[in-house]
């Protein structure tokens, strides 16, 4: 799974591969060039012709030393060996060999030739300057000419220049190379991960989002799944809130159609049995036909909630100025919770909504209602409106006790009831509407320490702000009771 | 008490070492051992020093265990002008000597790995005993620059251009059995 790392890592050696064969090639090829000036064969031929040259000229100062020597034509030093003092180095070490005879260099440099012979007891030495020639300097010189052509034979040169090329490449090659693998672990793991999450998405994981952090395009990649995931589970949860608000209303429906069917017949036959019993007996009749009838008015009320919930009544969406409709309803509310405080924050620059206004105030007035009732005397409601992308939401708490884990489970399902009045189907209508306009009704954490809801709307595309917010917005009372 | 060396008959013939005791020093002599020749005498004429690690031991018996054994290294130079050969033995007391001939030189290196009589123990007295003379040659190192780093491009370069190194020359001689005698 690491297929693009491995594509940029084969596409460095791809591009690198050939300008760095072509540039190795070229040094080789320079290189070979260079190595073919080279000298060593030369300095090794003039070295030994100078050596022969020397020698010669050496043998001949000697012969010539030799026979001056004993012509008597040059002055001899001469040292008793038996007498007292002690003679040169050269001298004693000449006398100790037993040699009848022997040169030796002298001189600085050696351009001075003893011949040094033994007579009787006492060594006589000759001397001759050899005319400015340093022969043991020119012994040294030749002397590391040799050794020189000696390393140089000693070494290919042209494989060490091209082995160390080649590793000096491969080197930098190398080097080289760690920091891409590195940077392309870096591009390809991001695309990896969005890879899985996209697989684990398509899988069911509705909650899979990816850690977002960078600013390239990447980064742009995984935001735009994040909103996309955010999106479809959104979309997703609201379609199957509509399936099952659409079963619900079709048994709602055959039930409403089935029990009206049975209790109009019921109450005309409890009432006829009245109307005919004896006026002696009436008394207690009527006191049980009211109770009969009581109770089939309450089935009737259900009946009717039942029809309302089954029923969709038509969307007009309109641009709507939702910071005054919330005013509104607020304002509406109080008088029935005289004792519960009231707080509008409301967003002055949010747009308009695209919404239907019956819809949008039935759900309003149902979670205001519910707002005041769970506050209760001396409780607060809270109201707050604020623009969110190409949304608006709206969101109602309370200082209420707050739902429990069941019921905020269960809460937009229908026959659910926590309150005295009311038939428990308030929650469910108003999320139904909210869908049905292309919002959503959810629960929020309370600000206040009860419940919180917030209901989305479609805000309108380049619709304005609300003007009704803009001129109360500084007229409003956050603790207005 | 005079000391006297007397070797085996028919096996130091077939050898080329002999031996002798000198005061009470035991020296040996290679009759056969050709040390400057070839290679050793091409780098030694070309002006290169070439230094020769000798090993003598004495053995109880051939490839026997040792008794005692003396190490030596020697440096060989040739005099271009005289065409002669000099060597310094090296050590504690460094000697060296000059203007000799080839075998000479050989000659003088053997001398100068000398043993003592005593280190023989009861072999100084009347048991045989075998001499096991071996030399190893090396080029002497050319002086390297001090100041030079061992990881620089000069050294790689070095260390890949060169050839392989020649086997060291050495040799190995064995003779015996000996005895010294009054």
């Amino acid at each position: 799974m690491h297929s693009l790392r491995n594509r940029l890592v084969a596409a460095f050696l791809v591009a690198t591969l050939l300008p760095l064969g072509a540039t190795i090639w070229i040094t080789a090829s320079l290189l070979e060039r260079s190595l073919g000036y080279a000298t060593t064969a030369e300095l090794d031929g003039l070295s030994r012709t100078l050596e022969a040259t020397m020698r010669q000229f050496y043998d001949r100062e000697r012969r010539s030393l030799k026979q001056d020597a004993a012509a008597a034509r040059v002055a001899a030093t001469s040292f008793d060996m038996a007498a007292a003092g002690s003679p040169p180095e050269a001298v004693r070490a000449f006398w100790d060999s037993g040699e009848t005879e022997r040169f030796a260099l002298s001189g600085p440099g050696g351009d001075r030739l003893d011949y040094m012979a033994r007579a009787g007891g006492r060594v006589d030495v000759y001397s001759r300057d050899l005319g400015g020639i340093h022969m043991q300097e020119l012994a040294t010189q030749l002397r590391q000419a040799r050794e020189l052509v000696g390393s140089m034979e000693g070494r290919d040169l042209r494989r060490g220049f091209t082995l160390t090329l080649l590793l000096l490449v491969a080197l930098v090659w190398i080097v080289s190379l760690a920091p891409l693998v590195f940077i392309a672990h870096r591009i390809s793991r991001p695309i990896q991960e969005l890879t899985a999450g996209l697989a684990r998405f398509a899988g069911g994981d509705w909650d899979q989002r990816l850690p977002t952090g960078r600013n390239d395009e990447v980064g742009s990649a995984i935001t735009a799944f994040n909103d996309m995931a955010e999106q479809l589970r959104r979309q997703r949860e609201r379609l199957v809130y509509l399936t099952q608000v659409s079963s619900w209303e079709t048994l709602a429906r055959k039930t409403a159609h089935e029990l009206k069917n049975s209790l109009t017949p019921i109450r005309l036959t409890v009432e006829e049995m009245l109307a005919r019993q004896p006026q002696s007996d009436r008394a207690f009749m009527q006191q049980a036909a009211q109770i009969v009838i009581s109770e089939i008015e309450t089935l009737e009320r259900r009946v009717r909630a039942f029809s309302e919930f089954a029923s969709e009544p038509p969307v007009n969406p309109e641009p709507l100025d939702i910071n005054a409709i919330v005013t509104e309803r607020v304002s509406l509310l109080k008088p029935a919770h005289p004792e519960t405080a009231y707080r509008c924050t409301l967003d002055a620059q949010a747009p308009r909504v695209h919404a239907s206004a019956d819809l949008v105030k039935g759900i309003l007035t149902n979670l205001l209602e519910n707002a005041a009732e769970a506050a209760g005397p001396g409780g607060m409601v809270d109201a707050t409106t604020r623009q969110h992308g190409h949304e608006v939401v709206v969101e109602v708490h309370d200082s209420g006790p707050g739902l429990g884990e069941e019921a905020a489970r269960t809460l937009f399902e229908p026959t659910i009831t926590f309150k005295k009045h009311g038939m428990g189907l308030g929650l469910s209508i108003a999320r139904k509407n909210a869908l049905r306009m292309g919002g959503d009704l959810v629960l929020v954490a309370g600000t206040l320490g009860g419940a919180g809801f917030r209901v989305t709307l479609p805000a309108v595309r380049g619709g304005g702000s609300s003007a009704f917010a803009k001129a109360t917005a500084d007229q409003s009372d956050p603790a207005d009771r | 008490m005079a000391l006297a060396c007397a070797a085996v008959p028919g096996i130091v013939a077939a050898q080329s070492l002999t031996v002798r005791a000198a005061g009470d020093m035991l020296q040996v002599r290679g009759t056969g051992l050709r040390l400057i020749e070839g290679v050793v005498a091409e780098h030694l004429k070309d002006g290169r020093s070439v230094r020769v690690d000798f090993e003598m031991t004495i053995l109880d018996k051939a490839q026997g265990a040792a008794i005692t054994r003396n190490r030596q290294s020697f440096t060989l130079s040739f005099d271009l002008w005289e065409q002669r050969y000099a060597v310094t033995r090296a050590g504690a007391t460094p000697r060296s000597i000059s203007h000799l001939a080839a075998r000479d030189a050989e000659a003088w290196c053997l001398e100068n790995l000398s043993l003592p009589l005593t280190a023989l123990g009861r072999f100084a007295r009347d048991l045989p005993f075998w001499v096991r003379v071996e030399y190893r040659v090396q080029d002497e190192p050319p002086p390297a620059a001090e100041t030079e780093s061992p990881f620089t491009l000069r050294t790689l370069i070095e260390a890949l251009s060169r050839r392989r190194a020649d086997e060291a020359l050495a040799r190995s001689f064995e003779a015996g059995p000996f005895r010294i005698g009054n």
